[in-house]
């Protein structure tokens, strides 16, 4: 018996309707945490969550799960703080154990340069609320033992920055927590169900087509990850989005010993252990665009390189499996919620490699939009409109990995 | 362990042109001209030629760019020396004829390997990363 | 730990050959024989090389893996046996430790090549080297094809195949990666493991494990042979098999007494390497190709030995809605151990076959397989190349702490910044700019190319002169800033900063490319050091060097400098009168010793990055990516006298026009306030709410007050605002010679 067997959930299926209030296209952790909250919050419950494949296939059952706020301007530590505050009740609110752990992070700098942005991120951070803290190398070899502060002699650490309240969270029960919350509330979640195009009238979306059928929909929301570009196409929205592969790597397990999540500011890596005693590591994403999920020896073999310098006990242990997840990064970084010009088309996008951090606040300011029709304060900065009206929210040292 | 390689300052002269111009140039006697793109030419000395003195160098193009070049650093290796290198820090095929000039990342820094009709090769990277290159191959 | 040696006669050892060494198992010294892989010499032992489990002896299941030579999670059966090698039982439940000091070997830099790599080009590989796979090569030889054949037995473990195709290669010597034209999956057929209670005791074999035994002369005691799916294997205190219970003709138990079990129970493709790659080149033959027909669906015991799964466990998450292979897996972490599904996964797609009724395909091959350790995957491989300016070691000599900055290694002080500053502002002072991009651009097109990328005016620049540009993007973004030099009507030589050099230069030649523009380009960034002569007594060092008349303000020539060729610009960034000397790389150290000592009774002082910031900031002088975003535009940044709206067009005009009438609440402003500087990146509050933050700052020791930049975001724009708790108060830079005098004396 293992003690990471899910034995609390349970997911209640439905039979399909051909019409709905609210179908939103793309079981991932945004797209059920919006029916959860429609269903919570707004008892909105006429609502179908629509998967091509399973639930959590996309870049939610694929993630690195770090959860945390240190970002680098103001609207984005606010919203990242707030679902980092809502994950931490998510274990009560839905009766599901999500294994959850507040572990901190620390934000390796190597370089003055680094060390004046670290520096910049604790200020910004500690201004709102946020606990983020810079630590002198004593201090990263105590929270982190098996440190080589000299970087394997080429990457001396000068200092970083510690966020204290980061964390990690078992992303497949997230995802599984918010779909089993919304279909005991009467979500349907219709799985293996690809949606093929939109209904229209005029340039209003009216429904889904699936090759078993069309749906009626009030509201249609996209959630469909990186896929978004395309799917968005159909009901004729063009979207500052490109898709980037993020790959990233686990090792056998081995017993718990490692505390925080190591990330590093140049080598653009970081590393953590999970639940299960992996060691979880990760790093940029691809440069170059692709829809595919191949993963590369290139990737890890730089990876493994990159982490070897900090950390160079990982050498010795072994690597179980590598895999990739497609990422729909935005033109400045940060993630794009709200209306389109398409009336009854609305999406949660460009949530690139930090996505899953944000699923709660996402999902709970989606069905608010949905709910009441009017963009909550919270995501208002975050809007479709803001590169026409050239706000745009760029915070890419904040954003580019992880 | 694979010896010390020590790769010294090497004088060139940097030719870029229109590619037919560049094809049409008979390259002066004693040099090695290292075609690094269609319009780019790489001249170095050959033997003991002294590049730096080759002043005459005439391209049919009025805007072509002809000037020195001080950027490079280079070592010649035996074809024993290229092989143990390919081996252990080039990704890629090399090209089977000869001479040839091979670029890409070898030990991941980008470099230049001019491959001599008689096995000898001439490894050539920029001097701002001939350390590192140094501490890779050795 | 566990006394695993416990008397039991497990095996019968008929060799009359003598032991080749010994290895020690849990500090244990053991035999072995010649060839003797970890786990045979165990076996041979009469030990298991692990807690137990069923075992394959084929590098399919995870069921041997121990500690070996202090790496955890290795498969003992594809590990040969060395004299003195230390093998160490892994707890059978729970995980090995992690390592806390890193192995002898990992500590040096991982730069050293530890584990040695080899590159090999190769025509086609075969992959496995039984009787499909020589078939195989056979044919490709016929073909005409130079083939490879790689085989674990060989020592080499092909532990992964990715897209090229490349294939990864683990041996003892080291890791191969080979890049072939076409690879061939031949890894024939895995023997089921049974699943059934009691299938982690000890004393287990598949019938191809009980093969490879017999040709190793070891005869199994008094072993049992059992074709179909055992109802229950029993064992002893020890964990050692004493019976077998099969159901008979009747479905009745029947337990048959047994020291050692041998399960033949049927195959499964060995499929997992070939199904990790979309790469066509990638074909699959033979055995592993085969779709063997499912095992019956399990009813008890553990099925995933290496996740620990029983089929409780898959009815538990099945009968609450994990209604699909894939949830199953994650749910009840099936197929997620050393193995990845490879010898357990034909007994979750008959149960869910079974459940479902209808048979699901296998989940997704994810590399890489047999494992690697991080240390082998990285062998090779290098994360960044530092650049050197050739100063590099006269920085050190003059007690430079050195910094990276844009990938180069660069002075960031002399141990004195305010020293260095001084001298800046009242004598001579060298700069290592070396590392700033260089580009010579000429063509009968290079007015039109320049008039393109850069939104300023470039036509109206006459020969000798120059001109500061911004560079945007198509966005009308700030990408980078630098100058522009007129050396002729159709030669221009253009400069980048540092970091922006490298994609600056793919800027312009895609540009180039793009319009088919008549352009030639040159990229002089490494062949060409440079040194900012800077200070009021920067002219008089050049005189003292050989400049008679040294360029004015924005001119710039050719001319020798202490015998070396040089390029001066004549500029300014620090405020004071700059002269930049680009010259060739191999002449820098002389150029440098030169300038030091003919300065040296002017007061001169070489100065470092943290002293230039300073400076720069005193002049109100933006550093692309330290006060700008990635979505800052020339109004942002107050630079729109940079812009000519009025050109036709420029990279970036149209996104300009755009967002022109559009209102905008975003600026880059100055500050000053009383010392001390507040911390860079500090917030800027109005009316108690963050409105920006500040960019730089600066303690100006002339000024004798805080100088800074720093954004504001919110509309109407403050005069006053407060900036750590202290009233800052808005000031136009430039902060220092307003009128520029100094720049241009
Ligand atoms: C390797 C990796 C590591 C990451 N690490 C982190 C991290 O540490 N921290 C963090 O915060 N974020 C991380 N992320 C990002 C995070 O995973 C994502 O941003 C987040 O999961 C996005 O959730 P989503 O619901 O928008 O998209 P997804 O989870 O991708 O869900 C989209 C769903 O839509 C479905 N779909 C697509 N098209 C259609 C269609 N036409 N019809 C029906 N369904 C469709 C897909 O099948 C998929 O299930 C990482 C991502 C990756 C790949
Ligand atoms: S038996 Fe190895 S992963 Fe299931």
């Amino acid at each position: 018996m293992n003690e990471f067997v899910e034995t609390l959930l349970d997911l209640h299926w439905h039979e399909p309707k051909s019409s709905y209030d609210v179908v939103i296209v793309g079981g991932g952790g945004h797209g059920l945490a919006t029916a959860y909250y429609l269903a919570t919050r707004h008892g909105i419950t006429n609502v179908a969550v629509v998967e091509a494949n399973y639930i959590g296939s996309g870049n939610s059952g694929r993630n690195t799960t770090i959860i945390r706020a240190n970002y680098g301007i103001p609207e984005s530590i606010r919203f990242y703080q707030h679902s980092m505050d809502l994950y931490k009740t998510l274990e009560d609110d839905t009766g599901c154990w999500i294994m959850h752990n507040t572990k901190g992070l620390i934000w390796l700098a190597h370089t003055e340069s680094a060390m004046r942005s670290e520096r910049a991120r604790c200020q910004l951070n500690t201004a709102m609320g946020t606990e983020t803290i810079m630590v002198d190398p004593a201090e990263i070899k105590q929270l982190c033992p098996q440190i080589d502060l000299t970087g394997s002699g080429r990457y001396p650490v000068l200092g970083a920055s510690h966020h204290v309240g980061a964390s990690t969270a078992r992303h497949d029960r997230v995802v599984w927590a918010y779909a089993q919350g919304a279909m005991r509330l009467g979500v349907h979640v219709l799985q293996n169900t690809p949606v093929t195009g939109l209904l229209m009238d005029g340039d209003r979306v009216t429904g889904v087509k699936t090759a078993t059928g069309n749906i009626s929909a009030g509201v249609v929301m996209s959630a469909v990850g990186g896929d978004v570009t395309q799917f968005a196409a159909h009901a004729g929205v063009r979207l500052p989005i490109r898709t980037h592969p993020l790959q990233a790597f686990v090792t056998n397990g081995y017993a718990q010993g490692f505390g925080p999540i190591i990330s590093d500011t140049e080598l653009l890596s970081y590393v953590s252990q999970t639940a299960r005693g992996q060691m979880l590591i990760g790093a940029e994403y691809d440069r170059q665009q692709s829809f595919s999920r191949q993963s590369s020896f290139d990737f890890l073999q730089s990876c493994a390189t990159k982490v070897s310098y900090l950390l160079p006990f990982l050498k010795n242990l072994r690597i179980m499996r590598q895999w990739t997840g497609r990422c729909d990064v935005s033109s400045d970084f940060s993630p794009v919620m709200g209306f389109t010009p398409a009336p009854g088309f609305v999406i949660t996008t460009g949530w690139g490699t930090w996505g899953f951090k944000a699923i709660p606040a996402g999902g709970e300011a989606m069905a608010e939009l949905i709910a009441t029709d009017t963009t909550p304060e919270i995501i208002e900065p975050f809007s479709l409109n803001r590169f026409a009206t050239d706000h745009s929210m760029a915070d890419q040292g904040s954003t580019g990995t992880r | 362990m694979p010896e010390q390689l020590r790769f010294a300052h090497v004088d060139a002269r940097r030719i870029v042109a229109k590619p037919a111009a560049m094809d049409a140039v008979t390259w002066p006697t004693g040099t090695i001209a290292l075609r690094i793109a269609d319009d780019d030419v790489l001249l170095i000395g050959a033997g003991t030629t002294d590049i730096t003195a080759i002043t005459d160098i005439t391209v049919a193009d009025e805007h072509a760019i002809i000037s020195d070049d001080a950027g490079w650093s280079g070592i010649w290796l035996t074809s024993a020396q290229v092989e143990s290198i390919a081996l252990r820090h080039i990704h890629w095929p090399l090209p089977p004829q000869r001479p040839v000039l091979a670029q890409g990342l070898i030990a991941a820094i980008p470099s230049k390997l001019w491959l001599g009709p008689d096995g000898d090769a001439l490894l050539l990277v920029a001097t701002v990363s001939v350390d590192e290159m140094q501490e890779r191959l050795s | 730990m566990t006394d695993i040696s416990d008397g039991q006669p497990q095996v019968e050892v008929r060799s009359s050959a003598t032991p080749a060494g010994r290895i020690v198992i849990d500090n244990q010294p053991i035999e072995f024989f010649a060839g003797d892989t970890v786990a045979i010499a165990a076996i041979r032992a009469g030990q298991h090389p692990a807690t137990g489990g069923t075992l394959c002896l084929a590098g399919d299941c995870g069921n041997c893996c121990a500690i070996v030579d202090s790496t955890p999670w290795v498969r003992t059966c594809q590990t040969k046996a060395k004299p003195g090698l230390a093998v160490l039982r892994q707890p059978a439940v729970g995980a090995p430790a992690l390592n806390l000091t890193p192995p002898k070997s990992a500590v040096s830099s991982p730069i050293a090549a530890v584990i040695d790599v080899r590159h090999i080009n190769a025509d086609v590989i075969v992959v496995g080297g039984g009787a499909s796979g020589t078939a195989a090569a056979t044919q490709a030889s016929a073909d005409g094809h130079t083939v490879t054949i790689l085989d674990a037995n060989e020592g080499n473990e092909v532990v992964g195949i990715y897209a090229g195709p490349t294939v990864i290669v683990r041996t003892p010597e080291g890791m191969r990666h080979f890049h072939a034209h076409e690879v061939i999956v031949a890894t024939g057929a895995a023997d089921l493991q049974p699943a059934c209670e009691g299938n982690l005791s000890k004393g287990i074999y598949t019938a191809g494990a009980a093969a490879t035994l017999a040709e190793t002369h070891i005869e199994l005691d008094n072993a049992l042979t059992v074709t179909s799916q055992p109802v229950r294997i029993v064992a002893d205190d020890n964990g050692w098999v004493s019976g077998v219970v099969t159901a008979d003709a009747d479905g009745n138990d029947v337990l048959s007494d047994c020291n050692s079990l041998i399960v033949d129970l049927g195959h499964m493709g060995r499929d997992l390497l070939s199904r990790m790659t979309d790469e066509r080149a990638v074909t699959i033959v033979g055995p592993a190709a085969e779709h063997y027909p499912l095992p019956p669906c399990p009813t008890s015991g553990i099925v995933c030995s290496c996740s620990k799964v029983t089929v409780e466990d898959l009815d538990g998450v099945w009968l609450r809605g994990f209604n699909e292979l894939e949830l199953v897996k994650r749910a009840a972490l099936f197929g997620t151990g050393t193995c990845q599904g490879g010898v357990c996964m034909p007994y979750l797609r008959s149960f869910v076959a079974d459940r479902a009724g209808s048979v699901p395909e296998p989940f997704t091959a994810r590399p890489i397989s047999r494992q690697l350790t991080i240390g082998e995957a990285s062998a090779g491989a290098y994360a960044d190349n530092f650049r050197m300016s050739p100063l590099h070691d006269e920085h050190l000599k003059l007690g430079a702490q050195m910094d990276r900055f844009g990938g180069w290694w660069r002075p960031w002080n002399y141990g004195d910044v305010l020293g260095e500053y001084w001298a800046v502002r009242e004598a001579v002072s060298l700069g290592d700019v070396s590392t700033l991009g260089k580009m010579v651009v000429s063509g009968p097109d290079v007015v039109e190319v320049l008039e393109r990328l850069y939104p300023n005016n470039v036509h109206d620049i006459k020969v000798g002169r120059s001109r500061y540009v911004l560079l945007l993007n198509e966005r009308g973004h700030l990408l980078d800033d630098g100058m522009i030099c007129r050396e002729s009507e159709t030669r221009f030589v253009l400069t980048f900063t540092s970091g922006g050099a490298s994609f600056a230069e793919m800027w312009v030649r895609d540009w180039v490319e793009t319009w088919g523009l008549d352009c030639h380009i040159l990229d002089r960034t490494t062949s060409l050091a440079a040194i900012n002569v800077t200070g009021p007594l920067a002219g008089e060092l050049l005189r003292r060097v050989g400049v008679a008349e040294p360029p004015k303000f924005l001119q710039h020539r050719h001319e020798t400098v202490a015998g070396v060729p040089c390029h001066i610009m004549r500029l300014s960034f620090t405020g004071e009168a700059s002269f930049e000397l680009h010259h060739p790389v191999h002449r820098s150290v002389e150029l440098w010793q030169t300038l030091m000592a003919e300065g040296r009774a002017l007061g001169i002082k070489p100065h470092g990055l943290q002293a230039l910031f300073g400076m720069r900031l005193e002049k109100g002088h933006v550093i692309v990516g330290m006060d700008t975003e990635l979505d800052s535009s020339p109004r942002r940044i107050g630079m729109e006298w940079a812009v000519k709206m009025g050109k036709p067009y420029f990279v970036g005009l149209e996104a300009l026009k755009r967002v022109e009438p559009l209102p905008d609440h975003r600026r880059l402003f100055g500050f000053t306030m009383a010392s001390p500087a507040p911390v860079e990146g500090a917030p800027i509050y109005h009316d108690g709410t963050i409105v920006g933050h500040v960019s730089s700052s600066f303690d100006s020791p002339l000024l004798g007050k805080a100088v800074m930049l720093g954004w504001i975001k919110r509309e109407p724009f403050p005069d006053t605002v407060t900036i750590d708790g202290r009233t800052a108060t808005v000031s136009a830079p430039p902060f220092y010679d307003a009128e520029g005098r100094r720049a241009r004396a």
